[in-house]
């Protein structure tokens, strides 16, 4: 479990709209998220695989949630973080602003 | 259905169940059709086949079923990438390929859009399979239709028929089609007004308030739609009724019997009138069933034909025995097709070998290029490729332009549903379900991977057939070669004779349309100007009144200037099949037992054959006392004279009994004049100044000085000065209703024109393909030939010959296979038998020419081929 220092573009992405929803979010909401705050909407393939990837890592876990009519009688696979997802997302949060020090105004212009 | 589907997708993709389950439930809930929720479950199953993939391949995991699975997509996502790359090498002729197949495959589909909306789509009525016309091509009686609701074999029976009516609304007054009903005719048919309701057996009584129900468009359009007109009187004027009631509105779109109906009103049934089975009451409606559970149409048929003979024995001059034997059921989706499916069925036949000839074309092309590529084939083998391995890279390359090409074509193919939309809603029935959805593209997609199958066989068989150790022997040419060769020749020859086969039919129908063209009509329609008009019938309720209306327009035209007469006729020439009507000539009595026969008839005004320039034979014309005189007088044609008398002279004043016992006597003959249609000869026919009945609709003709369009707005603005609630449609000249007669004729001659010239181009593209490679290939060989003496313009001439072979096989092949294959276009000819010589001819004649021209520019090239240069590279 945990095998990956650092994560990936979109695996910190992801991992951060599912830390931002707080327990329980289905893929399409996470990539409902990811499009809201960034602008770019997911390609839904990459991000199903990406969240299973995340799973098998052991970053997310996931249960089953109750059928709704809404959904044409299906049940929603609900993600939330681990312990382990969360130190990863700190690790590469850190690393990333420790990279980022001494240029925050770039981010400011953009 | 499509849910399922999605999940079972996406399960074969992840594996999981579970995951397939939420993916789909995430897919359902934003709420996109059918066709988005199947491709992107496909791309997310696919993407998950290629992740799981990545991870497998290449790390000796135990080769379960999924990780055989898993590398089996890899090494077909390698073989497609492969695919690709080679046709982003050769974009030329990836293009000329893919535009081909889009060609072919666009034709076909829309073809089949026509045939599936029109033959095949089911009728939106509940268990349509139940529904059924009885005894189509007749009609009966109000007393019959109710003796055909007593069978066992039909859960009911309802009586229908065609009216018109005028509706003032919110602009101008419309005149509309619609039908008048039997009360339970809604219920036959399943369908439930949106709005209000149908109607009950109360509203068939003749104390009965007088009821409306409207259609979608119609209510759209005159009111609105404004559903407080539910419940509310309108301006409606049919016959007698001018303000019914509007008790209900039918659903958007319904339109069952007739698609031009916009209104319907209940048949009120006076048994004074119409019953018990009495040859008084109108012979005006049809009948329409549903089928009782478990009954075939057989048994149904069976039993109405004794009902029918039950009448017979009631009142037997009633029935014609003709009549009898007819006594059908037959599905009601038959009756509503017609004769339009054998026509549909030559098209799509004639489209379908367009397909062919461009799959032979990409194939020629593929052969082509894979002789390019022999070296590179031969190598790979050399390397270990296995000949299945370069079979699937192959039938991919095939598979990605068939799915390319295929997907413009449906493009085009939605381009020509419009088109035909345009162009058949007169010819063909049920054109309002002609488009391009769901089972069209599934046609389409079918057409896609069999064209790619056909043309991918090709560069397969070469792959199979190439001998890699003679090819990296250094042999050029050698036998592999020459076969490809002679193959290349075959497809091209069989193109060709394809080709002749459409070309030859598209020639048939320029026949076809120049000899309708051509038919003399017996009358002159240059310079004449028609409208039709229909008086709301309250404003004039008998005879008398009509006429003198028809008597006003008529003199208030003709004081316009630029106009030469003015006539009035009930069904203007090639625009009605007419009324026909049973009589009896006293002169020439009938023999017992026998039928009486029938002829065409026609309402003229005084001056209708001055107006349309038809001369008199013998006698006089209609004259206005005749209309407002006692004495019932009538003109004959000269095949009516033909049937009862030695000549035109002896049928003056005779005396014709109709079969209602009104008699006329016969003042003038007149040369026969087109009725129904250029096809159809023309019939014995009665003309007349009045009938017994008011007749409201009439056609105005107007012979003009100049031009008659130029007329128009004055002519419409005399009829509006008149009486502005009458409607004024149908504004044409004759020469356009001439030409609107042979619409259908000139649409299928479009269609099998555009094929056999799209035919021809293909074919001639593979001509002038199959020669350039040729040249290309014998290279060395014409600059050895042109160094020892050969000179340019023999080389020329032998390139042409050669290029010419496979055309000469071809044009022999295509005209036997015409002789026989365009006796199936019998039905859409005339004037012109299927076997034409001078058609015949032309095809050859034209075919040689343009393969001469297709072979110029290859053999132009060969007489330029420089020996030195050649011998130089050699």
């Amino acid at each position: 479990m945990g095998t990956a220092k650092h994560l990936g573009e979109f695996e910190h992405l992801l991992l951060l709209a599912i830390l931002r929803q707080g327990n329980g979010i289905s893929g399409s909401d996470v990539g409902e998220e990811l499009a809201r705050k960034t602008g770019r909407e997911p390609a839904r393939g990459t991000m199903y695989v990406t969240l299973d990837r995340l799973e098998r890592k052991g970053y997310l876990a996931s249960r089953m949630g109750e059928p709704t009519a809404e959904r044409g009688g299906k049940s929603k696979r609900l993600y939330a973080l681990t312990p382990d997802g969360l130190a990863a997302l700190k690790r590469s949060g850190q690393a990333l602003q420790a990279m980022w020090q001494g240029y925050e105004s770039l981010l400011e212009d953009a | 259905m499509t849910s399922w589907l999605v999940e079972r997708i996406l399960l074969i993709g992840t594996g999981k169940a579970d995951l397939a389950e939420s993916i789909t439930g995430d897919l359902v809930t934003t709420r996109r059709r059918s066709g988005w929720l199947l491709v992107a479950a496909c791309g997310i199953a696919f993407r998950y086949l290629l992740d799981r993939s990545i991870r497998f391949v290449g790390r000796g995991r135990p080769r379960t079923r999924s990780t055989r699975r898993a590398a089996f997509m890899n090494t077909l996502w390698l073989d497609l990438r492969y695919a690709l790359r080679g046709l982003r090498k050769s974009p030329g002729f990836a293009a000329v390929a893919i535009i081909t197949v889009a060609l072919g495959v666009g034709a076909n589909t829309a073809i089949f859009s026509l045939v599936h909306g029109i033959m095949l789509a089911p009728l939106p009525y509940p268990a349509q399979s139940e529904l059924v016309r009885i005894w189509p091509g007749e009609s009966v009686t109000m007393g019959w239709a109710l003796s055909f609701q007593e069978t066992s074999s039909f859960r009911a029976v309802s009586a229908y028929t065609g009216a018109r009516a005028t509706v003032a609304g919110l602009g101008e007054p419309l005149e509309v089609y619609g039908g008048e009903i039997s009360a339970n005719h809604f219920d036959v048919i399943g369908v439930r007004p949106a709005l209000g309701r149908g109607f009950r057996p109360e509203d068939q009584r003749p104390s009965a308030a007088p009821v409306v129900v409207l259609s979608h468009e119609l209510w759209q359009q005159a009111f609105g739609g404004d559903s407080s007109v539910v419940g509310s009187t309108i301006d409606m004027a049919e016959g007698g009724d001018q303000r019914p009631r509007v008790v209900g509105i039918m659903p958007e779109g319904y339109s069952p019997i007739d698609e031009n109906w916009r209104y319907w009103t209940p048949s009120i049934i006076d048994p004074a009138n119409d019953y018990p089975l009495s040859s008084e009451g109108c012979f005006c409606w049809e009948l329409a069933g549903r089928l009782a559970p478990g009954v075939s149409l057989m048994a149904a048929s069976s039993e109405i034909g004794m009902v029918a003979q039950r009448i017979h024995e009631h009142t037997p001059e009633d029935l014609r025995e003709e009549a009898l034997a007819t006594a059908v059921v037959t599905p009601m989706l038959d009756d509503l097709v017609g004769s339009a499916d054998r026509s549909l069925m030559i098209l799509l036949g004639a489209v379908l070998l367009v397909l062919l000839i461009a799959c032979l074309n990409v194939a020629n092309l593929m052969l082509a290029r894979g002789e390019g590529r022999r070296r590179e084939l031969a190598i790979r083998s050399a390397m270990g490729a296995g000949r299945l391995r370069m079979l699937t890279q192959s039938l991919f390359e095939s598979l990605s332009l068939g799915l390319v090409g295929g997907a413009l074509g449906v493009g085009l193919a939605a381009g020509l549903v419009s088109y035909f939309h345009g162009a058949i809603a007169d010819v063909l029935p049920r054109t309002q379900n002609v488009a391009v959805n769901g089972s069209v593209l599934v046609f389409a997609l079918v057409a896609t991977l069999g064209a790619s199958l056909v043309f991918g066989l090709a560069p397969a068989w070469g792959v199979l057939r190439t001998d890699p150790s003679l090819v990296l022997a250094g042999s050029r040419v050698g036998q592999t070669g020459r076969r490809h060769q002679r193959v290349r020749h075959v497809l091209v020859a069989v193109e060709v004779a394809l080709a002749v086969v459409l070309v030859a039919g598209a020639g048939l129908m320029v026949r076809t349309l120049r000899s309708l063209q051509g038919v003399e009509t017996g009358f002159r329609t240059e310079n004449v100007l028609t409208l039709l008009l229909y008086q709301p019938g309250a404003a004039y309720p008998d005879p008398a009144s009509v006429d003198q209306y028809y008597r006003e327009i008529r003199q208030r035209i003709a004081m316009l200037p630029g106009v030469e007469s003015v006539a009035t006729v009930n069904h203007l020439p090639l625009s009605h099949p007419g009324w026909g009507w049973s009589y009896t000539i006293d002169a020439d009595p009938l023999p017992p037992g026998t039928a009486m026969p029938s002829a065409r008839f026609r309402l003229i005004s005084p001056d209708y054959f001055r107006t349309l320039d038809i001369p008199l034979l013998v006698g006089r014309d209609i004259t206005e006392q005749d209309v407002e005189g006692v004495e019932e007088v009538a003109l004959v044609n000269q095949s009516f004279v033909d049937r009862h008398f030695d000549g035109p002279h002896d049928a003056l004043g005779e005396t014709i009994s109709l079969n209602t016992g009104h008699a006329f006597r016969i003042v003038g003959v007149v040369p026969d004049n087109v009725h129904r249609s250029l096809a159809t000869p023309p019939e014995p026919e009665m003309y007349r100044p009045k009938l017994f009945f008011p007749v409201r609709r009439r056609y105005v003709a107007v012979r003009t000085a100049g031009d008659p369009a130029a007329l128009a707005s004055a002519v419409r603005a005399a009829v509006t000065d008149i009486d502005p609630t009458v409607p004024i449609s149908n504004v044409l000249t004759m020469d356009e209703v001439r030409r609107e007669s042979v619409g259908g004729s000139r649409f299928y001659l479009e269609v099998l024109g555009a094929f056999g010239l799209l035919a021809l181009i293909l074919g001639m593209v593979g001509v002038y393909g199959v020669l350039a490679f040729t040249v290309n290939q014998a290279r060395q060989s014409i600059g050895i030939r042109m160094a020892l003496g050969a000179n340019s313009r023999r080389v020329l001439r032998e390139t042409v010959a050669q290029g010419l072979k496979p055309v000469a096989l071809g044009l022999l092949l295509g005209t036997a296979g015409a002789y026989f294959a365009l006796q199936l276009l019998s039905s859409l000819l005339f004037g012109v038998t299927p076997t034409d010589l001078p058609t015949f001819a032309g095809v050859v004649g034209l075919t040689l020419v343009t393969a001469v021209v297709a072979t110029w520019l290859p053999a132009r090239r060969a007489a330029a081929v420089d020996p030195m240069r050649v011998l130089r590279t050699e």
